[in-house]
């Protein structure tokens, strides 16, 4: 065989060579791409479902709709409809602007709704991010304690936290 | 001919290795499980606050209003002086209508009294009516979470169990 043949055969080896490791190196990548996508969607929802039970908790130890006795899962109705009341009037003024400062500093971008079972939604607050979001939702049982009565109700805390997209 | 050996060997060798990444990729990347904190939350927090706060609401029967704990324990001491295990059966029966039910839950809800063998005391084995008789909850099945809350006042102790499946 010609020395230039046999040259031309190893030529063609070597660009096969090449061309396999390329391809492995192509399929390595969008293998890391993929896994590091997935890595990342499942620590951001994670992160989500962290907010949301903090913000859970957080919206049944507030002192202001707490029942008298501590109980970690009772809310007196009186207080919770009170401060739901100022929470979501039409009308500001300087005294109100402060507490819903204060409140959307507490609570973030969220939506905090008591609904309970057989009866009326108490939404005690709602500020939902203007654009695009993306939402984690918690449900806990609670109970309403009306003071009044002396009755207990069985209801559930439905906490849907806002997380605002980032434009890129 | 070593040298074409030597050659389908290697080939073979890196075919191996992408079959074994393939696989290793479809186990952990595909078919894990989606375990993410609310689910792990949900199953044993869910549970535990339903129970809780289930005891502690409160129901009217015969004109007097009872917490639900304070009507089991009358039912298991046998000194109710109203229809309590019907007020009972049909007050939670709505109550997880409106809940667990509607939200497709797979629960089994059950008042037994602990000890070696456990006997139920006539009143509570709620199930998921909307999931097929066949898939709901029972002994036979694996559960996700059990949450009870002790009911006291009684003995033997009874308690009021809410198992996920």
């Amino acid at each position: 065989m010609p020395i230039a043949r046999i040259g031309q055969i190893q030529f063609g080896e070597t660009i096969m060579v090449v061309i396999v490791l390329v391809f492995l190196l192509i399929i390595g990548m969008v293998f890391y791409y993929h896994a590091n996508e997935y890595s990342y969607a499942k620590t951001l929802q994670h992160r989500e479902d962290v907010d949301a039970i903090l913000l859970a908790q957080q919206a049944l130890a507030l002192p202001e709709i707490r029942c008298g006795d501590y109980d970690g899962s009772c809310v007196d109705e009186l207080k919770l409809r009170g401060l739901a009341a100022l929470l979501n009037r039409s009308d500001t003024n300087y005294y109100d602007t402060r507490s819903d400062r204060y409140y959307s500093d507490v609570f973030g971008y969220a939506t905090i709704t008591f609904q309970p079972i057989g009866g009326d939604a108490i939404q005690l607050f709602d500020d939902p991010p203007i654009g695009n979001s993306s939402a984690a939702t918690q449900i806990m049982f609670v109970n309403l304690f009306d003071p009044t009565t002396g009755s207990s109700q069985l209801s559930y805390l439905n906490v849907t936290r806002y997380r605002p997209e980032v434009q890129g | 001919m070593r040298r074409a050996q030597a050659e389908i060997i290697g080939l073979v060798l890196i075919l191996i290795l992408l079959a074994v990444g393939f696989l290793l990729y479809v186990r952990f990347g595909l078919m894990s499980p989606e375990s993410t904190m609310r689910e792990s939350y949900e199953s044993t927090q869910f549970g535990q606050s339903f129970v809780d706060s289930l005891a502690k609401s409160t129901l009217k029967c015969g004109g007097v209003t009872y917490t639900v704990q304070e009507l089991i324990t009358e039912i298991a001491k046998g000194t109710t002086r109203c229809p309590a295990e019907t007020t009972l059966r049909q007050d939670v029966r709505d109550i997880l209508d409106a809940t667990l039910d509607k939200w497709g839950i797979n629960y089994r809800l059950v008042i037994v009294r602990r000890g070696a063998v456990e006997q139920g005391i006539g009143l509570a084995n709620f199930t998921n009516p909307n999931i097929p008789s066949t898939e709901r909850c029972s002994n036979a099945m694996d559960t996700i979470s059990v949450d009870a809350v002790p009911i006291a006042g009684v003995v033997p102790a009874v308690e009021m169990r809410l198992e996920q499946c």
